[in-house]
């Protein structure tokens, strides 16, 4: 069943390691999702250094249209996919954790670039009741 | 005293545009393709073992910038080719690659995708028309065998990969100014994958061209080397009918041969390749490769 869609904008915590934690630093290498139903926004803010074949965390935060936060968030699914390639990567080691105290905020630790390139990940999950999915591309060193 | 140096002079360019004997060859083998051996018209079977080593793996992303590559560090490659002539202009060859892939904890060994390819001589070379090229058409089609990325079940490190995960079909035509000590040579062929389901989604690579320019010199009856580029490029991939977005490949490699053949029947072959070598390169491998080559002819 479709239902009305999330808008999926990453930043590249990279960045924002390098930048003394500063958020929302450049889009470059991100993409926002393919809709235009903007109900809900999830940020990706890397919270290590990006790298390929070394775990890497990113926090993952969503918010609605005005900017409040995500009273429920569930049946969050992240999957880094190599568009060019045609493949993914190991999510063995991959793992989801609400942040304490927060109905919005999320850890996903453990996530494994196989190797550098172009890749993007494919997010899904359902907000207040609202699931959609999307895709955020990340260029990997 | 400039006379004398005059006639030398054109001694020295006839001797140079001598046609010289074991002239035969191809522009397309020795440049780190995977069907490296040729039958000269008078070989009837033939056999083809190489080792090879390759290191250096860096990635090339979709613009052309350097990344981490992924699988193994150093990749090690024994390959066995063997080749029977029909006729004067017809030969087959079948090739088998193994690999060995090295970890930085672990290595893992397999054996790649197997290869059978035909050549036809069209125009033959013709000593009394030294200046007309031999012209081979090339025909043939790789089984896929090994795992690839799409079906890895050591999705981290990749080790277990050992071939594209998709059969090819391909065609081409290969040229070869071979007659003189100087030599020159074309080749140009295509490949087109055949699509394939990984996890219920259908896999549809794209058309694979790959161009080759070889020119060298034989110093000798028993040694000549050559050297060449590579100019590989593929259409983009498709995934559950979608084509993916900037997925297309190029690479531009260049090779080193040297060939010394200890006797007419057995040839001693060094070749030293890098891919994504020169020009603009996207969605591949920057890799060095050093291969070394034994040929023996079994039946003449």
């Amino acid at each position: 069943m479709k239902i009305k869609s999330l808008i999926l904008i990453a930043f590249l915590g990279l960045q924002s390691v390098h930048c003394g934690n500063q958020s929302n630093n450049t889009t470059a290498s991100t993409s926002n999702g393919s809709s235009t139903l903007s109900h809900y926004t999830a940020k990706l803010d890397w919270q290590s250094a990006l790298a390929a074949r070394t775990p890497v965390t990113a926090k993952l935060t969503f918010v609605g249209a005005a900017g409040a936060p995500a009273q429920s968030v569930s049946d969050i699914k992240f999957n880094p996919w190599m568009p060019s390639m045609g493949h993914g990567t190991s999510t063995a080691d991959q793992r989801i954790t609400a942040l304490p105290g927060s109905s919005n905020e999320f850890l996903v630790t453990g996530i494994f670039f196989s190797m550098g390139g172009d890749w993007e990940i494919q997010l899904t999950a359902t907000v207040d009741g609202v699931s959609d999915s999307a895709a955020i591309a990340v260029s990997v060193p | 005293m400039l006379r004398v140096a005059a006639r030398s002079l054109v001694a020295s360019a006839l001797l140079w545009l001598t046609p010289m004997p074991a002239a035969l060859g191809c522009a397309s083998c020795g440049s780190g393709g995977d069907d490296p051996l040729i039958l000269y018209p008078n070989e009837r079977d033939k056999t083809f073992l190489a080792l090879g080593r390759t290191t250096g793996f860096r990635n090339i992303n979709g613009s052309g910038g350097l990344a981490t590559a992924g699988g193994p560090l150093e990749r090690e490659s024994l390959t066995f080719a063997y080749g029977h002539s029909f006729s004067l202009r017809s030969f087959a060859t079948v090739t088998v690659p193994t690999f060995r892939n090295v970890g930085a904890q672990d290595s893992v060994s397999g054996v790649g995708d197997p290869l059978i390819a035909t050549r036809y001589t069209l125009l033959m070379p013709d000593l009394t028309e030294p200046s007309v090229p031999q012209v081979q058409l090339i025909a043939g089609f790789k089984q896929s065998h090994a795992r690839s990325v799409h079906n890895s079940e050591d999705t981290k490190e990749l080790l277990d990969v050992f071939g594209t995960g998709f059969s090819d079909a391909r065609a081409g035509v290969d040229l070869w100014f071979g007659q003189f000590a100087p030599k020159f040579g074309l080749a140009q062929t295509f490949a087109q994958p055949l699509p394939r389901t990984y996890d219920g989604v259908e896999y549809r690579p794209g058309l694979v061209a790959r161009s080759t320019v070889t020119t060298g010199y034989q110093w000798s009856s028993a040694t000549k080397t050559l050297v060449g580029a590579n100019r590989e490029q593929s259409l983009g991939l498709t995934v559950g009918g979608m084509t993916a977005p900037n997925s297309a490949q190029l690479n531009h490699s260049v090779f080193l041969t040297q060939d010394y053949y200890p006797s007419m029947s057995q040839l001693i072959r060094l070749t030293v390749s890098q891919q994504a070598a020169f020009g603009p390169n996207k969605n591949t491998a920057r890799s060095s490769t050093f291969t070394v080559v034994y040929q023996h002819t079994i039946r003449s």
